[in-house]
């Protein structure tokens, strides 16, 4: 308690003393608790620790003034962005066909507001280039200068109702947020779904069990009811098996109504059509892992590894009816580092049969996002500084089962930078 | 298919709200510098109080702010104080941070035991670690390329060394950067040439510490304020301290605490 008390006491004269200038502040302070030092109160490392907490206090008392008085509005909203430019090549070529290659120089821009509403609840919106693809949201640069569109992102409303749930409605930001999936091979990284998510989350011990749940709707027709919507199940977990080593696991199980039989938005042409609309149901399980491993080997020119995988089966057709992604993920580092930083380097491998997933969903950069590809992905990102970095993506794939396969070569260099 | 559906929905519903356990649980997260005193004051801790859980994790100081910042820890250690920019962003999400100070600690300069050079200044250091010296026999050693380990930018040793040693001046491209004290410490022992720094509470017979403008990295001259690579050692709560977690620092700061943060080699305030 007479700790406390003097704790106090030098706590209320720092903060006085702050009223006035840096100078008069550390000075009296020091003299002050120099001579409750001198008189055998303190000794000299409890000194230090009551200087140093007062000191503390201070500091932050007065940075907590000035922004006091940012008006509340200012103080609760984040506004964010980036802008990316890309200059992508691609190349097609089958048995029987081929195409001239493609060169496009390509943009996209995005702008990002969030605000808190209260304590647990936070508003989000954001603006991009891109046409109604949801899948891409760049803009080409093409018709003389045009003036491309803006379009609505992002649109969601975020509680946090308790430390363990959270509920997210609306357009969601990200489907990175909504369930873990370590590569694209499902889902196009672009791609915000629509809809209700509800993630719990629970730390034991070591580990953390996650349960991501979701209600997404993918089309309304105001002629019928039976309109196609999806659920989402996740349950998983992480934990660190060690100081350098952190695992991430997880199975998703994935519901769809009143999609066999329907056609789909958004669709890249490759699942199973009967009499123009689609064969199978698309309930599908997929599990998904990835571990990282920090320094492995103890080898210098390695900073972080990370291997990961997604799997997804289809019960529905008796063939053609799974995928499956291996990939891995360096961070290069020591003798390879290049001016100095850091960079990364991320190999992939896929293979998505025709009827393994909905052809609505994958990446668009794999074979255009359709469904019946296998192929190699290499990419490489430099950080050329602070929120600005180089990438360079280069995808080989082509077709598994198609009667005149087609084979596909894509280049993009990207320039990005976050604001 | 329906009914399945509804079974896997109820199943993971149950898993997360059975996760409300009747035991309290404090999680530590960030500088692995604390993180010795926090492992050990937390089991002690734990023995004594059966129904508090704590579980810790490293991961650097400004790991441990961020995750203060956004709530997904009780205590966030720290080996540097919190910067203005952290302040501000812990305040636009309506945290308030409060910093503890539970040790002060001495950043130890070290090299290979096999190495002849036993003292430097802090300028030598700052040279080394800067590039402007590059090879042992400049600075009175027997010769040879000088190894620069330093740490990551997440590190608060990274920040408080840079900050005290080399006035805040860039680390020269082709240091070896590590993750933590432990892995400078190894890459020190098992590299001849290398140099690094370390918490004190690392700085162990197979590292040689060197002593900076003549006085030895000690607890001494720690307490004393005469060793100049000297600094408190934070955890930082959101507001005051309030319940397991008031009653955990309560004791990391009480004489049995300070105690077990003196056999971790860090200086006790008491």
């Amino acid at each position: 308690m007479k700790k406390i008390s003097q704790f106090l006491f030098v706590l209320a004269f720092v903060l006085s003393c702050s009223f006035f200038t840096n100078l008069v502040f550390a000075g009296e302070v020091d003299v002050l608790i120099d001579k409750l030092v001198e008189k055998g109160i303190l000794t000299k490392a409890e000194a230090q620790q009551v200087a140093t907490e007062a000191k503390e206090e201070a500091r932050k008392e007065s940075i907590k003034g000035s922004y006091a008085a940012l008006p509340a509005w200012v103080q609760n909203l984040k506004l964010k962005g980036d802008l990316r430019l890309r200059y992508q090549w691609e190349d097609k070529s089958s048995a029987t066909s081929s195409s001239p290659d493609r060169h496009r120089a390509r943009y996209r821009f995005r702008l990002g507001l969030e605000s808190e509403v209260n304590d647990q609840l936070t508003v989000a919106a954001g603006l991009a280039t891109g046409g109604s693809d949801s899948r891409s949201t760049n803009q080409t640069m093409t018709g003389t200068f045009q003036t491309p569109d803006i379009r609505l992102d992002y649109a969601y409303a975020e509680w946090a109702a308790t430390p363990w749930m959270t509920l997210r409605g609306g357009k969601v930001k990200s489907i990175k947020k909504e369930i873990f999936r370590p590569s694209d091979l499902l889902w196009d990284s672009d791609i915000h779904p629509e809809g209700l998510t509800i993630a719990l989350s629970k730390e034991a011990g070591k580990a953390n069990f996650f349960a991501n749940t979701a209600f997404w709707v993918l089309g309304e027709d105001g002629d019928d009811t039976s309109d196609p919507v999806m659920w989402v199940v996740q349950p998983g977990f992480k934990t660190k098996l060690s100081d350098n080593v952190k695992l991430t696991a997880a199975v998703a199980g994935y519901f769809f109504d009143n999609v066999k039989g329907a056609t789909l938005d958004q669709s890249a042409g490759s699942n199973t059509l009967e009499n123009g609309v689609l064969k199978y149901n698309y309930n599908s399980m997929s599990p998904s892992v990835k571990l990282d491993i920090k320094q492995p080997f103890n080898i210098a020119v390695l900073d972080k590894m990370s291997l990961f995988g997604d799997f997804v089966y289809n019960p529905d057709p008796s063939d053609k009816n799974q995928g499956w992604l291996a990939g891995v993920k360096f961070k290069m580092a020591g003798p390879l580092k290049i001016f100095g930083k850091k960079w990364d380097l991320k190999y992939m491998y896929r293979h998505l049969e025709k009827d393994a997933w909905l052809d609505t969903f994958p990446d668009s950069d794999a074979q255009g996002g359709a469904t019946d590809v296998k192929g190699h992905e290499i990419a490489v990102s430099y950080p050329l500084g602070k929120n600005t970095s180089l990438g360079l993506d280069y995808y080989l794939v082509q077709n598994i089962d198609a009667s005149d396969p087609e084979r596909r070569h894509v280049l993009q260099v990207d320039w990005k930078m976050k604001f | 298919m329906k009914n399945i559906r509804k079974l896997f929905l109820a199943a993971v519903l149950i898993l997360g709200l059975t996760g409300s356990a009747f035991t309290e649980d404090i999680t530590i997260k960030g500088s692995t510098t604390v993180y010795p005193v926090a492992q050990a004051t937390a089991e002690k801790f734990m023995d004594m109080h059966p129904e508090v859980r704590i579980s810790i994790q490293g991961g650097g100081s400004g790991f441990g702010i961020a995750a203060i910042i956004d709530g997904t820890t009780d205590i966030g250690n720290a080996s540097r104080p919190i910067k203005d920019k952290e302040i501000k962003k812990a305040l636009s999400k309506g945290i308030d941070p409060k910093a503890h100070v539970v040790a002060l600690d001495g950043i130890a300069v070290v090299v290979n035991p096999s190495n002849s050079v036993s003292a430097l200044t802090k300028q030598q250091i700052k040279d080394i670690y800067t590039g402007k010296t590059s090879n042992w026999s400049e600075i009175g050693g027997s010769g040879g390329r000088i190894v620069v380990i330093s740490r990551d930018s997440a590190s608060g040793t990274f920040e408080t060394f840079n900050k005290l040693a080399l006035d805040k001046e860039r680390v020269r491209p082709d240091a070896l950067l590590q993750a933590s004290n432990q892995a400078v410490a190894t890459t020190v022992t098992k590299t001849p040439g290398a140099i690094g720094y370390v918490g004190l509470g690392y700085l162990t017979s197979k590292v040689k510490g060197v002593d900076v403008n003549g006085v030895e990295a000690s607890k001494d001259t720690v307490r004393s304020g005469e060793y100049s690579l000297a600094r408190p050692l934070f955890m930082y709560t959101d507001g005051p301290a309030k319940g397991a977690v008031k009653k955990y620092l309560d004791f990391v700061t009480s004489s049995e605490g300070q105690r077990l943060a003196e056999k971790q080699g860090y200086v006790g305030l008491k």
